[in-house]
């Protein structure tokens, strides 16, 4: 609020300020510039004014046509005596020697004067020739000599400059303070407030700068001198070189601009107590009518209607008012109909609810039956994978077997044969050792597939019990690999399959076997059925990675691949590219949920179509 | 509250201590009399090299306050004036101009204030371990040089007019004279005056003796004012001038009397030290005339001030006059100089001799 009111204020004033201090400023300007003006008009005159003496002598001396005329030494003992001004008055020939000097010295005349610049100055000029100022030991005050050419010398006349002294005090036509220098071509000072200066001949300090730079300009420059900032009006004498400038102390130009600041910020302080004293006043007055309003607003919200506001002075106030009485009877009847609109909203909740609670029931039986589905197709695609397993081990056993019996057989013939000629003594040597022999051979073959028969068997008993048992146990990760892929060599018969496995030895896992073995077996049956479809055979790689507390398994084949749809359905439940052939659907759906549910991994499948496929199982050390 | 009383009493002392700081010098010289034309050259001078050092931040941060005593060509108002100043303290007395002032500014100088004069050349000065250091070779210099071209030319009888306000100086360049003279080849007849002489009986005296030549040992405008009247009474003979003729407005006041005329001295346009030619220009530029050799003295002597408080840091006269002496080159701005051990100024001479209203070199 305050600042509301002062910083306008503040601002006001400082720009009336700045544009009271240009105006003053202007007028000052113009008031010293023709002060200094005025000044020097009237020290040009008193320097300009023996010309007219000078010319007057010349052209006497041209009538005359007689230098030692006694009417002539008579005019210009008349002109120095009525014209005060004038100390001296001389004339020399041209090769400077003085011929007349008045007042009358003896000593003078015949002087040789041609080493002064008066003389050679006016003599090279040809015309009116002004000296630097000198001093005079008779006048004990600076002079200047004036001289014009003649036919045959100069005429010069030696000007007093005490005067200027008087002619400065009498033309200042202000009484405020100033200083005022006249000074000659030299920058010696001729007038300066301290007379001092004036005899000891000194210079102005600025003389060189006013000399060069503002000559001829009239020029008004803000200059410092000794430390004290003026502000310096000058004016030239044309011809002369003289020059009049008049430095006023920049703190009396600023003194009534001080006084006015004063006044301003007086004035500001004035304004800004009534405003902050009639804000107040009105603050005061306001805020019991705001509170007023907010009182009646609030019985509304309470839920009464009928509400008085005092009376109040302000009109949009009173007209707030007004709205509010308004609005509290159109509350009041909007409220009666919001009520009846709410009982038709129960009604209908209360259906809605009902309707609700049937369809759920509905969807939750359809869920069961659902689930139950599910699970007996999860139950006989695992039937399904173990008669397959079981099959193929029994086709596997079946080879072994079909040969003992055969060797057994073979055998049995043999040995009979060698009892009946041993007991009709047929037996020689040749027939020992080839009953020997093919009882070797016999023996071997048994001995062969007895052991095959038993490592399949042996293989199939784990991998049954494991996918049978689900009971979790430590195993060697390569060597269960191995077990996994002699328990499924079956499903390899039809096609020419390359099986690579890359696994660093002794990582041991502490998870759940079977399912591991399954999730195996899986891959390897979609790498026959779906990856080498159409194709003679393949390569399988299966690289085992160790990552701390993960084992990376990564599965990979060179088959067909898949489609990029295909691939973001893989995981899905009952989705088959093979519908109607045999396919469930849900073979990579276990998979999924054997890896993240049982083994409590991640798996991950990347795959296009002819780039074969990649599975990559993360699966915990330990669960 | 503490804080704002110590920042106050900082600030006050930090003012007062700027102001103590302060050189304060002295110039001595006539200012205001007939004669003041070499003590206002020898100002204007001191005026630009103390520019010219305090627009350079002063003498190790100390501006100098430059005052003018002008003693008006009287010794009386001279030692007053000056020992006025001395008591009320002061660091360096520039000045005087003039031989006969020296003894009147030493004794108000109480031997405890350093002064550098930069034109005071007297014998009677050299040889003493004193506070006064000039910056101008002794007198006497000047006359065994005159002498010897006075003999070179055969002037046979010379009239030596010489000022009694500055017989100090004059009896030096007399004792050169003299030196230069020991087999009597030249008869040197001395006339002198003082300011109650009548440059007419003067001028008569000298005539008398038809002198084959005159040496003026006397200012430029005395010499000028003597020479205007001789001229009227007789044929000029040949001409010479020491330093002090020559530097105060010779030129101005002979006229045509004084062509040909020798005088003794260092300095002109041309024989400028390169390093501080700069002078010169200025010199002309603010004060619009040639500076004189007392202009540029009084710039050497307080540039040589600078010189040697720059180095001390010290401002007692014992300090500064130590470090003079202990200078071993000091570049003046014409020509580079050195002191002997009794602070006596050796530098170089130069003879010219005036043709057509200005100084030439002259070749013997």
């Amino acid at each position: 609020m305050i600042y509301a009111v002062t910083l306008p204020l503040l601002l006001l004033g400082g720009i009336s300020l700045l544009i009271s201090t240009e105006i003053l400023k202007g007028e000052i300007d113009q008031s010293e510039s023709r002060n200094v003006k005025y000044l020097a008009e009237k020290v040009e005159h008193y320097l300009r004014e023996p010309v007219y003496d000078l010319k007057l002598i010349k052209n006497h001396l041209e009538e005359l046509k007689d230098i030692e005329s006694v009417f002539f030494k008579k005019t210009l003992n008349y002109i120095l005596k009525s014209k005060k001004y004038i100390s001296g008055i001389q004339i020399a020939d041209s090769a400077g020697k003085i011929i007349v000097s008045v007042p009358s010295n003896k000593t003078i005349v015949g002087n040789d004067i041609s080493g002064h610049n008066y003389f050679k100055e006016t003599i090279r000029k040809n015309r009116t020739h002004w000296t630097p100022s000198f001093m005079s030991e008779e006048l004990d005050t600076p002079v200047t000599s004036i001289s014009i050419p003649m036919n045959k010398g100069i005429i010069t006349i030696f000007l007093s400059l005490k005067d200027i002294k008087n002619i400065i005090s009498d033309g200042q036509r202000s009484k405020e303070y100033r200083d005022i220098v006249v000074t000659d071509q030299n920058g010696v000072y001729i007038y300066h407030p301290d007379n001092t200066k004036v005899l000891l001949r000194e210079y102005d300090p600025l003389f060189s700068l006013k000399s060069e730079e503002w000559k001829g300009l009239g020029h008004n420059k803000v200059v410092e001198v000794n430390n004290r900032k003026f502000l310096s009006y000058t004016v030239f004498i044309n011809d002369i070189d003289w020059m009049i400038s008049l430095y006023k102390p920049l703190e009396y130009i600023y003194k009534p601009i001080k006084y006015m600041a004063i006044f301003l910020i007086i004035l500001t302080m004035i304004f800004t107590g009534i405003s902050i004293l009639f804000g107040n006043v009105l603050r005061i007055s306001l805020t019991r009518s705001i509170r007023q309003l907010l009182e009646a607003t609030e019985i509304i919200a309470g839920g009464h209607y009928e509400i008085f506001i005092p009376k109040i002075d302000f009109t949009e106030l009173i007209k707030l008012s007004e709205s509010i009485e308004k609005m509290a009877m159109d509350i009041r009847e909007r409220e009666g109909n919001l009520i009846q609109a709410k009982d038709k909203l129960s009604k209908h909740k209360d259906n809605l609810e009902m309707e609700v609670k049937k369809r759920t029931s509905e969807l939750t039986e359809s869920l069961n039956s659902l689930k139950l589905t599910q699970n007996k197709l999860i139950e006989s695609e695992k039937m399904a994978y173990l008669g397959g397993l079981v099959a193929g081990v029994a086709h596997e056993i079946n080879t072994p077997i079909g040969i003992i019996v055969s060797a057994s057989s073979y055998l049995e013939e043999q040995v009979n044969k060698f009892l009946k000629d041993y007991k009709e003594n047929k037996i020689s040597h040749t027939i020992f050792n080839k009953f020997c022999n093919e009882a070797l051979k016999s023996t071997k073959l048994l001995l062969t597939n007895s052991f095959r028969a038993s490592n399949l068997i042996k293989s199939f008993k784990q991998v049954a019990v494991d996918q049978s048992s689900e009971h979790k146990r430590s195993f060697d990760i390569k060597d269960y690999l191995d077990e996994v892929l002699a328990s499924n060599h079956s499903i390899f018969k039809s096609k020419e399959v390359n099986i690579e496995i890359d696994s660093p030895e002794k990582i041991v896992v502490d998870n759940y076997p079977g399912a591991f073995a399954q999730v195996i077996t899986n891959f390897l049956n979609n790498s026959i059925t779906h990856g080498f479809e159409h194709m003679d055979g393949g390569s399988i790689g299966i690289k085992v990675n160790d990552n701390n507390q993960y084992v990376q398994v990564i599965y990979t084949d060179n088959g067909k691949g898949m489609s990029k749809e295909t691939l973001s359905r893989i995981f899905d439940p009952f989705f088959t590219t093979k519908r109607g052939k045999g396919g469930s659907g849900l073979g990579m759906h276990i998979v999924y949920n054997i890896v993240t549910q049982t083994l409590k991994g991640h798996i991950q499948c990347n795959s296009s179509i002819d780039k074969g496929v990649e599975f990559i199982l993360d699966i915990p050390k330990k669960i | 509250m503490t804080k704002y009383f110590l920042i106050c009493l900082l600030f006050i002392s930090f003012i007062s201590c700027d102001k103590k700081n302060n050189i304060k010098v002295i110039y001595v010289a006539d200012l205001s009399s007939r004669n003041s034309q070499l003590g206002v050259s020898g100002r204007n001078g001191l005026l630009l090299g103390i520019e010219e050092i305090n627009s350079n931040k002063g003498i190790d941060r100390k501006k100098i306050q430059l005052e003018f005593i002008d003693h008006k060509g009287s010794k009386e108002e001279c030692y007053l004036k000056v020992k006025q100043k001395v008591d009320e303290g002061i660091d360096l007395i520039i000045g005087p101009l003039t031989s006969g002032m020296a003894n009147a500014v030493i004794r108000a100088s109480g031997k405890s204030t350093l002064i550098i004069s930069p034109t005071v050349s007297t014998d009677l000065l050299s040889g003493i371990d004193d506070n006064f250091i000039r910056v101008i070779p002794a007198a006497s210099i000047q006359g065994i040089y005159l002498s010897n071209i006075i003999k070179s030319k055969r002037n046979n009888t010379v009239v030596v007019i010489y000022d009694l306000n500055n017989s100090e100086y004059a009896h030096s360049v007399i004792n050169g004279l003299k030196i230069s003279n020991i087999n009597n080849e030249v008869d040197y007849i001395y006339i002198s005056f003082s300011d109650k002489t009548e440059f007419d009986s003067l001028v008569t005296k000298a005539v008398t003796y038809n002198p084959d030549g005159l040496l003026f040992i006397t200012n430029g405008i005395n010499a000028g004012g003597i020479l205007q009247q001789y001229s009227k009474n007789s044929v000029l003979p040949s001409l010479y001038g020491v330093q002090w003729t020559k530097i105060s407005d010779l030129l101005r006041y002979g006229g045509n009397n004084i062509e040909g005329m020798i005088v003794v001295d260092s300095y002109t346009p041309e024989n400028v030290n390169s390093e501080k030619g700069g002078f010169i220009d200025r010199y002309k530029k603010k004060y619009k005339t040639e500076p004189s050799l007392a202009s540029i003295y009084s710039y050497d002597a307080i540039m040589l001030y600078k010189a040697a408080a720059l180095n001390q840091k010290k401002y007692n006269y014992e300090a500064i006059k130590k470090e003079i002496l202990e200078l071993k080159t000091i570049k003046g701005v014409t020509d580079n100089y050195r002191f002997d051990k009794y602070g006596d100024v050796v530098r170089k001479q130069s003879i010219f001799i005036i043709q057509n209203n200005k100084y030439e070199n002259y070749e013997q």
